[in-house]
């Protein structure tokens, strides 16, 4: 079972890797958007040598959405990652597949289009093209979710646990609201900022970074009750999203989904626990199916 | 010289001629199934079909969205249709998923497989990428500037669909799920609720940092580019994609006809004269119902791209009537869309002449009674003026709607 997680600096790896996390994804300024921490580039050779002391997969967020001004940076990253012998390279513009296929890495490509994969020959095909794995959409149920595994022809992701993205924008929202209020202070990369729609109650985290602006869902998905049998239907590669958490809770999320998975904690009591001490705590669509139209 | 196709939406067969009449050479529909905009997509096979012969007519071609993204349980029956369409004459699909591009491009015979903008492409890599799978045109996705898409022309050698009018995600296309979240609705099976358009308060830390009387919104602007129709030509774009499938048939012959002036001035002189750009656009602002600005193509949007305090749409009554049948001995029969009296100035907007002002008109009912008043929509009457109609002619308020009142 590979467990993968997001981290926010180096010495978290060996904590991670200590808690149970067999894979971390890291984020670097230009190529990764909708991260806590970016690592300069010239960090990644000593992360690689980290991860690889503790046993851990490392990959890499490539997930920019790219022009053709920008391909030639996005070539050279790939040349370097490909140099670097990274386990996997997380990418969402299919030209970034593309330029991967020109320099014959296809097998370190991860698709993650965040909403794009919803059955299990979307899956197939993606594979097909050479992709190492695909991360389904979050907004699908665990019976779907269940089934595409079934179906899938090699290794897909399922994301179990976190602040899920719902929402991705080039436009500089936050910026442009301050723009039209009149207001100097800059929202960028502000990590404390939430919407609530004014007829509703939730609460919709809202990040604006260099690549546009992100909202993520006004639950935290939790799915150690579904794990398990997510694990059974073939998912070898599970994601909690770190994001708006520290190492140390990542930790014990980790920890706690490995024990589900080893059978030593009860998964309800664990659900009941975490949903004590945080409201937003919920099993968001794996229950809850969507209307195809209305 | 091929010349660029203007491509527009149609919500219902009555639209679909419309939109060939006023100038486009392409429409495109939304199929009964596997289709997004589910309230817009109510063609029949058989509905196709007779779009498909009447848009032949006019030399026009007629294209199907297929662009759901869809589950497991959605792909039945898929190439059973995908096989109809191909056979009664439909020139493409327009697909989101793989699975759908492909299979259309296993049973197709004739058709064409285009690529939504769904899939939010932006550079010359993923337009190779799907050329190497066989699909025959790309609709780039909306976040391109003017240069960008300049660029990006240089470097691919498939035909190219842009979008240049019409309502905008604020999100990449296809990378949002707030309506699915916030309703329930799923956003890219049909039932996008465009919560992007609702108003929002900021918190930051628990503290409202949002204006109480003008809230935090996502809601973009209309996009109109009648300002970068010559670079795109010169960037030979092989389609301008006009937004709407929702929008009516008034605001479909207005844009329609508006970018049809334009592209025509462009070919037959090299240049668009001052005049005529600001005449299509006096013309696109009568069927605006909301704010328009040129989305991406001169930069990333700031303030002024976006809608605050504005929920929804507005509502045109510019157009009071359609001319039901070619005049005959100075009266023309026409159904009532909006409210009008015969004190008003009216105007003839026509799919084969220039706009003319009416003189004073006279009205009567079915029963040959005379009347003043137009204010049951639907009604049929007959009206006596000093100009010709014909069938599909449409006929509006002379003086501009207030806009204050439309937004």
């Amino acid at each position: 079972m590979n467990i993968i997680t997001t981290a926010t600096t180096i010495d978290a790896i060996e904590k991670m890797a200590n808690a149970g996390a067999t894979g971390i994804i890291f984020s670097t300024p230009y190529f990764s958007t909708r991260a806590d921490h970016y690592f300069d580039i010239s960090e990644l050779k000593n992360i690689k040598t980290e991860c690889r002391k503790y046993n851990v997969k490392m990959y890499v967020s490539v997930l920019r959405i790219f022009t053709d001004e920008e391909t030639e940076k996005m070539v050279n990253h790939l040349k370097f990652l490909k140099n670097l012998d990274v386990d996997g390279i997380y990418f969402s513009d299919l030209g970034t597949l593309y330029l991967a296929q020109t320099l014959n890495m296809e097998n370190k490509m991860i698709f993650n289009p965040d909403t794009l994969i919803t059955n299990s020959e979307d899956v197939n095909l993606y594979l097909e093209q050479g992709c190492q794995m695909i991360t389904l959409a979050k907004e699908i149920t665990f019976d779907e979710i269940c089934e595409i595994a079934s179906k899938s022809k090699g290794e897909i992701e399922v994301i179990v646990h976190g602040r899920l993205n719902m929402f991705y924008s080039k436009r500089n929202l936050l910026s442009n609201y301050q723009e039209h209020l009149g207001n100097e202070r800059s929202l960028k990369n502000n990590y404390n900022l939430y919407l609530i729609e004014e007829k509703r109650q939730d609460k919709f985290p809202i990040i604006e970074d260099d690549l546009g602006t992100h909202i993520f869902t006004g639950f935290t998905l939790c799915s150690f009750n579904e794990v398990n049998e997510i694990i059974r239907a073939g998912v070898n590669n599970i994601r909690i999203e770190g994001i708006f958490k520290t190492t140390d809770e990542i930790c014990e999320i980790i920890k706690d989904y490995k024990s589900v998975i080893n059978k030593e904690k009860d998964a309800k009591m664990l659900f009941e626990r975490y949903y004590q001490l945080d409201d937003s705590i919920s099993t968001g669509f794996l229950h809850n199916k969507t209307i195809a139209k209305r | 010289m091929e010349k660029v196709e203007l491509l527009a939406p149609s919500g219902d067969l009555a639209r679909l001629k419309i939109a060939v009449m006023y100038g486009a050479n392409a429409v495109y529909i939304g199929g009964k199934k596997f289709s997004l905009r589910a309230r817009a997509s109510n063609f029949e096979i058989s509905d196709i079909k007779e779009g498909v012969e009447f848009a032949k007519q006019y030399n026009a071609k007629v294209m199907v969205t297929v662009n759901m993204v869809p589950h497991e349980e959605d792909l039945e029956g898929l190439e059973e249709y995908l096989i109809q369409l191909d056979e009664i004459g439909v020139f493409a699909v327009i697909c989101a998923s793989f699975t759908i591009a492909k299979t259309a491009l296993k049973v197709r015979k004739n058709m064409e497989v285009h690529l939504s903008t769904q899939n939010s492409s932006t550079n010359s890599s993923v337009v190779k990428f799907w050329k190497n799978i066989g699909v025959d045109r790309v609709v780039l996705g909306r976040e391109l500037t003017i240069e960008e898409t300049e660029e990006t022309m240089k470097n691919v050698d498939l035909p190219i669909e842009v979008f240049i009018h019409g309502g905008m995600c604020s999100a990449y296309s296809g990378r949002c799920t707030l309506s699915n979240s916030m309703t329930a609705r799923d956003a890219n099976r049909g039932g996008c609720a465009q919560s992007c358009r609702w108003k929002y308060k900021l918190y930051e830390n628990d503290i409202v940092i949002s204006d109480i009387e003008d809230p935090f919104s996502m809601s973009s602007k209309d996009l109109m580019t009648l300002d970068y129709i010559p670079r795109l030509l010169d960037a030979k774009v092989a389609s301008l994609k006009i937004e709407g499938r929702m929008k009516s048939m008034y605001y479909i012959a207005v844009v329609v006809k508006a970018y049809r002036i334009l592209i025509d001035e462009y070919y037959e002189k090299g240049f668009v004269s001052p005049e005529t750009l600001e005449y299509c656009k006096k013309e696109i602002a009568r069927a605006e119902s909301r704010l328009t600005s040129s989305g991406f193509y001169g930069g990333i949007p700031t303030a002024y791209g976006h809608l605050y305090g504005i929920n929804g749409a507005g509502v045109i009554q510019d157009y009071v009537a359609h001319v039901m049948e070619d005049s005959e001995n100075g009266i023309t029969k026409i159904q009532v869309k909006n409210n009008f009296t015969i004190d008003d100035t009216l105007e003839l907007f026509s799919h084969c002449k220039a706009n003319q002002k009416m003189d004073t008109i006279q009205l009567w009912n079915e029963e040959n009674e005379q009347v003043e008043v137009a204010n049951r929509p639907m009604q049929i009457l007959y009206l006596k003026s000093n100009i010709k109609m014909h069938k599909d002619d449409l006929i509006r308020k002379y003086e501009l709607q207030i806009r204050e009142n439309v937004y």
